[in-house]
């Protein structure tokens, strides 16, 4: 019984890193269809930069983080308006665009892997935050502790911005009709740039916590997205909130699963149960739970209703 | 110390190995049809002695594992350095080197032989890592090259061919020096083993189960982690379940690094155990893997050593590749006179033959080495425990 | 204030506006009359922006606005609503209503974080604009907080009116107001419409109900196939036999004869 709750508790842990990366994807991903692969850069951004400034000068840590989130912040912003929008512009959607942000990936992990190595880089906290907190027979480091607080705020304080904030009424009209919004004398790019800039302070987080507990290597963020997509298109398109059950929900499998298979078998295990449940459930969690005002854009079927049953019948030769 | 081949793998998932490999494919089709010119082969003279032999150094320049390929490359210039000085092999044969960077991946490591081989037909090559090593086995009998390993410690090396040959013990050896002393020296009967899922891991936990099980030991638990890992909490929560007196560690790198931090992070103060691959200067430093019982690989070379290394290269000959490649370009260079005293031919199969009855070598660790019939050498392993951030040997090999 | 001069637009090979020319008077309504397929939506979007003109000249107040976006001609003063309504399904009325609202500054995350305050206080003062619009066109208030999907096709009507005001634009586009309302619905629209013009705003509109456009147009602009083919008061439009043969069709013809 005591494993497994300390497999739970290892599971919330991973699930808690997930849904934190999840969320900046699953946002970027349901407002504007962009598959954002160079989140990763982003998180590996700020990793590097925090272990860099921190470790090659004379920066106190709680100084290099911030710098390395505003520096991860600005990459997300300017990988958008440089890249993605010009190359929308020009008709680059989709396919060209995931290429495009996989060129920027391998470009900034290269970047920093031939700057400072590919070893697994870490900052020294001094011990204290990495000591186990014992909580009867399972434990868990404060660091693991603080993650989890990270992930629960993040995903409770985006909530209340989409759902109480002019920008986030503005975040979920982008989602749900991007002309829509411009024929209004809105700019999406504008929004877009905002809800960039927050999926990346979000990724900025996680790249600090990264490099302040297990460290960072080439490939660990890449590893994370991949888990952080898996639990988008599980938690429902379009969906934050499912994203964010979904992230927990592979964190948990994926240790829980340990108990009777061995751990060689735990990712394929998660990538199992994930295809069964998409062929089961093809759009996701989500639809499981509507949580009202939390999720960016209707499901497909949802969105059709709503202006097919505007359209009056007997118009159909109408222009336009 | 790290295996190399392990080293490159743990840093690419599955996927991002597959599309680099396409790459890789790419690049080598290029190079292949590019085609460098061949000019000029090792100078065979008509007859007698030749002035010059050419020993192609195929090591890790760049990538992930250039760090330890600048040891590797270090050990090889020196040794080559010395004879050239003494007026070459049997004081008439100098040695050229054809370095090429194999960033110790099998592909790179495939292309920069064909590389050298086009231009200087060596007789030698000398390389790094266990797959890139098997990449070559075939190559080297069809061009009768001999092959030449100081770093990689995978098992299958083992026999692989008879014209491979390690200046570096498998990890089987320590294993089997170091499984025994926990049961009966330190009295810990129940094995637990967290092994990195490659095969240098695998064959790790193999060995492990065997050598412990025969030493009246017995193996509890087991578990994997992938290559490159940063979490391995359920893992160790699931091998602490099973109540055991010592974790043994079959991984390497950063990742034996976050497996011993995260062992202690877990609150779980077992006695820890592994092979050299663990006992890395940064894992032995760190207070979390205090008392942990290995088998070091300890270069401590003469003086004389020291110093000449100090002054060519500008630093403390800081790592034992530099003296395992260093004795592999001794080996060659003493088999290659043997060869030709003999009348074996100065080939690949020549000097392989001579490396078979020559057996026993000097090395710049002190002590001789001895190859077993399938390549190894074999040398004294002692046992030593982390005391204090220093590796302390308790009991000499 | 709005003249199309020779304005064409094709798609593939079917001209849709044909070589249009007509101006829409300040402080007046204007009606685009004519039947389905006459090009009169496809008027709008060359208007408004979301369709480039292939050729001709459209210009507001003075000022040439083919070639801009619609964001653009939003911020110069001209707005729409669409026949099939196009709202923010997700969103509740009142923040469908309050997207509409220009300028706010809460579109920047800096400001959110940086001058919450501000922020703050301006969305306080959009909203109540965006709850006095929807008083204005006569939606109930108990409905604000009513996701727009989950309203009749009437109040979504009115949302998107509401949405209009709340633009603050010279320049009204309303593309078949009155179809699918109720008669009550219908006179709140027409005070709506009459309110603006005193408070000297543009209208331009597209209906099919003649009477409608006879009570409420000063003037009116009647297209068939991409073309005008007459303008001038509603009550002589009604009288041109062009029109009473091609629009009100049949019908007419017969009780002619």
């Amino acid at each position: 019984m005591t494993l497994f709750w300390q497999l739970v508790i290892n599971g919330i842990v991973a699930g808690a890193l997930y849904a934190l990366v999840a969320l900046g994807f699953a946002l970027i991903f349901g407002c504007t269809r962009h598959f954002h692969i160079a989140h990763a850069a982003v998180m590996a951004t700020a990793a590097y930069l925090t272990f860099a400034l921190s470790e090659r000068t004379e920066l106190p840590l709680a100084v290099a983080a911030v710098i390395g989130l505003a520096a991860a912040t600005l990459l997300g912003v300017v990988v958008l308006r440089l890249i993605y929008l010009p190359l929308e512009r020009r008709g680059g959607q989709g396919f060209v665009l995931f290429l495009v942000s996989l060129g920027v990936l391998i470009l900034v992990e290269n970047g920093f892997t031939l700057w400072l190595g590919a070893g697994t880089l870490r900052v020294d906290l001094g011990g204290a935050l990495k000591r186990p907190v014992d909580l009867g027979s399972v434990s868990l480091t404060t660091m693991q502790l603080i993650l989890v607080a990270v992930a629960a705020a993040a995903f409770a304080g985006l909530r209340l911005l989409l759902r109480r904030t002019g920008l986030g009424t503005d975040i979920r009209a982008l989602a749900a009709n991007a002309e829509l919004v411009r024929i209004l004398g809105r700019s999406p790019e504008r929004i877009t740039t905002a809800v960039y800039a927050l999926a990346s302070v979000i990724a900025g987080l996680v790249g600090v916590y990264q490099v302040a507990d297990t460290g960072i290597a080439p490939g660990v963020s890449t590893n994370l997205i991949i888990f952080a997509f898996v639990a988008v298109i599980l938690g429902g398109i379009g969906s934050v909130g499912g994203a964010f059950a979904a992230a927990m929900l592979l964190g948990l499998l994926q240790n829980v699963s340990q108990l009777v298979i061995p751990s060689e078998w735990s990712i394929s295990v998660v990538f199992l149960c994930f295809l069964v449940l998409i062929t089961l459930l093809p759009s996701g969690l989500a639809p499981l739970r509507q949580r009202r005002g939390f999720r960016l854009a209707a499901p497909a079927g949802d969105r059709t209703a709503a202006t097919s049953e505007s359209l009056r019948p007997a118009r159909v030769g109408e222009d336009g | 110390m790290s295996e190399s081949v392990g080293w490159t793998h743990r840093r690419s998932r599955r996927w991002r190995a597959a599309l680099i490999g396409l790459l890789a494919l790419l690049l080598a089709a290029t190079v292949a049809a590019c085609g460098s010119s061949s000019s000029g082969s090792s100078g065979k003279g008509g007859s007698g002695q030749p002035d010059k032999v050419t020993f192609a150094a195929l090591l890790p320049l760049t990538g992930p594992n250039a760090g330890y390929g600048k040891f590797e490359v270090n050990g090889v210039k020196m040794a080559a350095d010395e004879i050239n000085a003494a007026g070459g092999i049997g004081g008439k044969t100098k040695i050229e080197l054809a370095i090429e960077d194999s960033q110790a991946s099998p592909e790179q490591t495939v292309t920069a032989f064909n590389r050298a081989y086009s231009e200087h037909k060596m007789p030698v090559a000398i390389s790094v890592g266990s797959s890139s090593i098997l990449a070559l086995v075939p190559l080297s009998k069809q061009r009768d090259v001999l092959l030449l390993n100081g770093g990689s410690q995978g098992d299958e090396l083992a026999g692989a061919s008879d014209m491979l040959f390690s200046t570096i013990h498998l990890i089987r050896n320590e294993v089997a020096v170091l499984a025994p002393y926990l049961v009966k020296n330190v009295g810990l009967k129940r094995g637990a083993v967290l092994y990195i899922d490659d095969d240098l891991g695998r064959a790790g936990l193999k060995d492990f189960k065997q050598d412990f099980t025969a030493a009246g030991g017995q193996v509890v638990a087991t578990a994997s982690h992938e290559p490159g890992a940063t979490d391995m909490r359920s893992q160790l929560a699931r091998l602490r379940n099973a109540n055991p007196d010592v974790l043994f560690l079959a991984s390497y790198g950063d990742d034996a690094h976050v497996a011993v931090n995260q062992t202690r992070q877990l609150g779980w103060d077992v006695r820890l155990a592994g092979p050299s691959l663990v006992a890395l200067p940064d894992i032995i430093a760190d207070k979390d893997a205090e008392g942990l019982i290995h088998t070091p690989i300890v270069f401590r070379p003469q003086k004389q050593f020291a110093d000449e290394y100090q002054q060519k290269f500008n630093e403390a000959p800081g790592h034992p590749y530099v003296g395992t490649y260093y004795d592999a370009v001794k080996v060659a260079a003493q088999a290659y006179q043997y060869a030709q005293e003999h009348g074996y031919g100065t080939d690949g199969k020549g000097i392989a033959k001579a490396i078979s009855e020559i057996k026993t070598f000097p090395t710049s660790f002190g002590g001789d080495i001895t190859f077993d019939d399938q390549g190894v050498a074999k040398r004294p392993i002692a046992i030593a425990i982390d005391k204090g951030g220093k590796s302390v040997v308790v009991k000499r090999g | 204030m709005l003249t199309l001069d020779r304005v064409s637009k094709s798609f593939g090979g079917l001209r849709a506006v044909n070589d249009c020319s007509f101006e829409v008077p300040e402080r007046a309504v204007t009606g685009l009359v004519g039947p389905n397929g006459a090009g009169k939506t496809t008027t709008f979007n060359l208007i408004t922006g979301t369709l480039g003109a292939d050729a001709g000249e459209i210009t507001f107040r003075g000022r040439r606005v083919s070639g801009m976006s619609p964001q653009a001609r939003v911020r110069l003063g001209i707005g729409r609503t669409f026949q099939d309504v196009r709202l923010f399904p997700q969103l509740s009325a009142i923040d469908n209503v309050a997207m509409a609202v220009p300028d706010q500054p809460g579109d920047r995350l800096v400001n959110v974080f940086a001058r919450p305050l501000k922020v703050r206080r301006r969305e306080r003062r959009d909203r109540d604009f965006a709850r006095a619009c929807l008083a204005e066109v006569g939606f109930d208030t108990a409905k604000l907080g009513v996701r727009a999907r989950e309203l009749s096709y009437g109040e979504q009507k009115l949302l998107s009116l509401a949405r209009l005001l709340a633009l603050q634009v010279d320049l009204l586009l309303l593309d078949e107001p009155a179809s699918g309302l109720d008669e009550g619905s219908v006179a709140q629209l027409k005070s709506v419409v009459r309110a603006l013009v005193a408070k000297g705003r543009t209208v331009l509109l597209v209906e099919h109900n003649m009477l409608l456009v006879r009570e409420l147009c000063d003037h009116a602009v009647f297209m068939n196939e991409g073309k005008v083919l007459a303008h001038g008061s509603p009550d002589d439009l009604m009288r041109d036999e062009r029109l009473q043969r091609v629009y009100l069709g049949a019908e007419v013809a017969e009780e002619a004869s």
